[in-house]
């Protein structure tokens, strides 16, 4: 059972623990480390409005309510993950809450491009233009069949470049050598991600722990932009940076850029508004646009359901797919009930 | 370089020339300037040799300086004169500014060191200079910075023994890591987990999980004291370190002219790399 010091009467949370409510329960979100812990709502109010009481008359105050046990407990558990500290009184005012701003100096911070037997992309031009736009991760999506050799040339491309994260999805190739993948990954060490779609197979190739490369193959065909949009706690990230993103943007399309498959400008391929194609509009022009930067505020606190959800600040997030189609309305391919906190099939 | 009726002062950077008065503001996180000399060719057996490249290199180091007493005269940060403050130096005007230090030594003498352990109990001993870094590849890298002295290493000492830097080993509640920029105190408490006082089940405590680190707010009277300092030093850029004792003493350890902030922005989300572009933006 926990002990404090006399004097040590005051309690704080750690200023990187964030205390999240949902309809029916809280989170603590450890985002120094990554870690998420469910807490029941009345401990949230007890963090929250009743931070500045002392521990003493915290206890007196639920001794009324004989719930003075449970209060013993919740500071011992608090303690022991180290969410909270003790302090004295004058203290208190020397720990202030981490200021949950976002900010980022590039104009375009993530792009998706999508690409099928029909697009006639112009890579190096696109490449440029996001380099000028400061692009710090680019996501390929590959629908139909491209050789090793037609990627490759592609990835060169990004030999140099402010880029530091690649995604790549393509269609299996079928009868991959081990070693093509790794060389193609080492031809370019930005590739963080590299996943086979349409397989004959599932595996995950992870063994080269010299290399930064997640790579995974799956059965599933990726075939068009709707895959996508799908929210699990698989997809949950607790980190500063979305966190703080998350307070008063779109966990999705801040920031984003999207050339779709035939060359459309968009926030997101899935989504409908263009904003021109790149044969004759440039990117930064497309930004510009009437409109383009508008879902980018659509913050979780504003989307039905989702903002009495205590998963939204750490939750990706999908415009394109919602439910009645409603740009307010929860993803549609979110199976998560924060009412019955329930995850259904 | 021209330093005559007109001063023009030209720098070649690969294929790009830079009009030093046409340069705004600068900053001086780190480094030297290097500049290329054409290679020179003297014989082997020429017996001056080696002074004359040490002549060279004081030339291509006055050279330097005189480009950052230009660069100072902008809007600037950070002090390439300052970039290698002395830690003694730092301490004794610390002091004179009554911010608490703690009680050092410097000796190579065994005896002197025991009746200073005698005097002030445990101790640490840290370089003088900076960080010592041993690297050989085969037997990997050792690394000297800040290290508790035991009773052991005391007792393996000769009766004298290379220069070396003590301090009273400070009991902290918590320490501070500090960022200073253009007046503004940016801090950041570590929580060290060092604190005798606090009455824990430290059986329950899992080593594994990294110190918190959390913002901290700097009360005024300290704040004025280290911009005092601050300001002695000639520095408008420095990552500053203390600790809080369980007494509530604000301890300073020493200044770093060229610190790293990414260690408090990043985790207390100060953006000091914004703080940084803005101050170097502003028009003077
Ligand atoms: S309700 Fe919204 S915030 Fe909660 S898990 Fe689903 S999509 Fe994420």
């Amino acid at each position: 059972m926990l002990n404090r010091s006399v004097d040590r009467n005051h309690f704080r949370l750690f200023a990187n623990c964030v205390p999240v409510k949902g309809a029916s329960r809280s989170l603590i979100c450890d985002i120094q480390r990554a870690v998420y812990h469910f807490i029941p709502n009345d401990l949230f109010d007890i963090l929250t409005t009743q931070a500045n009481m002392s521990v003493d008359s915290l206890l007196a105050f639920y001794e009324d309510e004989n719930n003075s046990d449970t209060i013993k407990e919740y500071f011992d558990f608090l303690y022991t993950e180290e969410y909270i500290f003790f302090c004295t009184a004058d203290e208190l005012a020397l720990f202030p809450e981490l200021n949950l701003d976002w900010d980022h100096p590039s104009a375009i911070t993530n792009a998706i491009i999508d690409i099928n037997q029909s697009s006639e992309h112009d890579f190096p031009q696109l490449f440029n233009q996001l380099e000028e736009l400061g692009c710090r991760a680019l996501q390929l999506r590959f629908f139909s069949d491209i050789s090793l050799q037609n990627l490759s040339e592609i990835i060169r491309l990004l030999d140099r470049s402010v880029i530091t994260a690649i995604e790549i999805l393509l269609p299996d190739p079928g009868n991959l050598r081990d070693e093509e993948v790794i060389s193609l990954i080492t031809l370019n060490l930005r590739i963080s991600v590299i996943c086979f779609h349409s397989s004959a197979l599932t595996r995950e190739l992870r063994t080269f722990s010299d290399l930064p490369t997640t790579i995974s193959f799956s059965t599933n065909a990726i075939t068009d932009e709707s895959h996508c949009g799908v929210i699990s706690s698989k997809y949950f990230a607790l980190g500063i940076e979305l966190f703080t993103e998350g307070q008063k943007y779109n966990t999705c399309l801040n920031r984003k850029l999207s050339v779709d498959k035939s060359g459309f400008i968009k926030n997101c391929p899935s989504m409908k508004a263009t904003f021109g194609n790149v044969k004759t509009t440039q990117l930064k022009t497309a930004i510009a646009a009437a409109g383009f930067k508008d879902p980018w505020g659509i913050s979780k606190d504003q989307i039905y359901i989702c903002r009495d959800c205590e998963f939204r600040y750490i939750c990706t997030d999908c415009r394109a797919y919602t439910v009645n189609n409603g740009i307010y309305n929860k993803p549609l391919k979110c199976k998560y009930d924060p009412y019955s906190i329930a995850w259904s099939e | 370089m021209e330093i005559a009726d007109q001063c023009r002062m030209l720098l070649r950077v690969g294929d790009q020339e830079i009009d030093i008065n046409e340069i705004e503001a600068f900053w001086h996180r780190n480094g030297h300037i290097t500049i290329d000399f054409p290679a020179t060719l003297i014989s082997d057996d020429f017996p001056y040799k080696k002074d004359l490249f040490s002549h060279f290199r004081n030339e291509k180091r006055k050279t330097s300086e005189y480009l950052h007493h230009q660069f100072r005269k902008k809007k600037s940060l950070g002090n390439y004169f300052q970039a290698d403050l002395n830690k003694l130096i730092a301490l004794e005007q610390a002091r004179a500014l009554s911010i608490p230090v703690p009680p050092t030594l410097v000796t190579t003498s065994k005896k002197t060191l025991v009746s200073f352990l005698t005097k002030y109990g445990k101790a640490i001993c840290k370089p003088i200079s900076d960080a010592l870094m041993l690297t050989d590849i085969d037997e990997g890298t050792v690394a000297y910075y800040t290290n508790v002295l035991t009773d052991e290493n005391v007792n393996s000492l000769g009766d004298h023994f290379p220069l070396s830097l003590f301090q009273q080993r400070i009991i902290k509640k918590y320490e501070l890591r500090i960022f200073y920029l253009d007046g503004e105190f940016y801090s950041m408490a570590i929580f060290s987990q060092s604190d005798e006082q606090t009455m824990v089940d430290f059986r329950k405590y899992n080593h594994r999980k990294p110190n918190r680190t959390v913002p901290y707010s700097l009360p005024p009277d300290i704040q004025d004291k280290l911009r005092q300092l601050m300001k002695q030093l000639d520095l408008n850029i420095g990552s500053i370190d203390m600790a809080v004792t369980p007494e509530n003493e604000y301890v300073f350890f020493e200044v770093n002219p060229v610190g790293q902030f990414g260690m408090t922005s990043f985790p207390c989300n100060y953006y000091l790399e914004k703080k940084i572009a803005q101050y170097l933006a502003q028009t003077i």
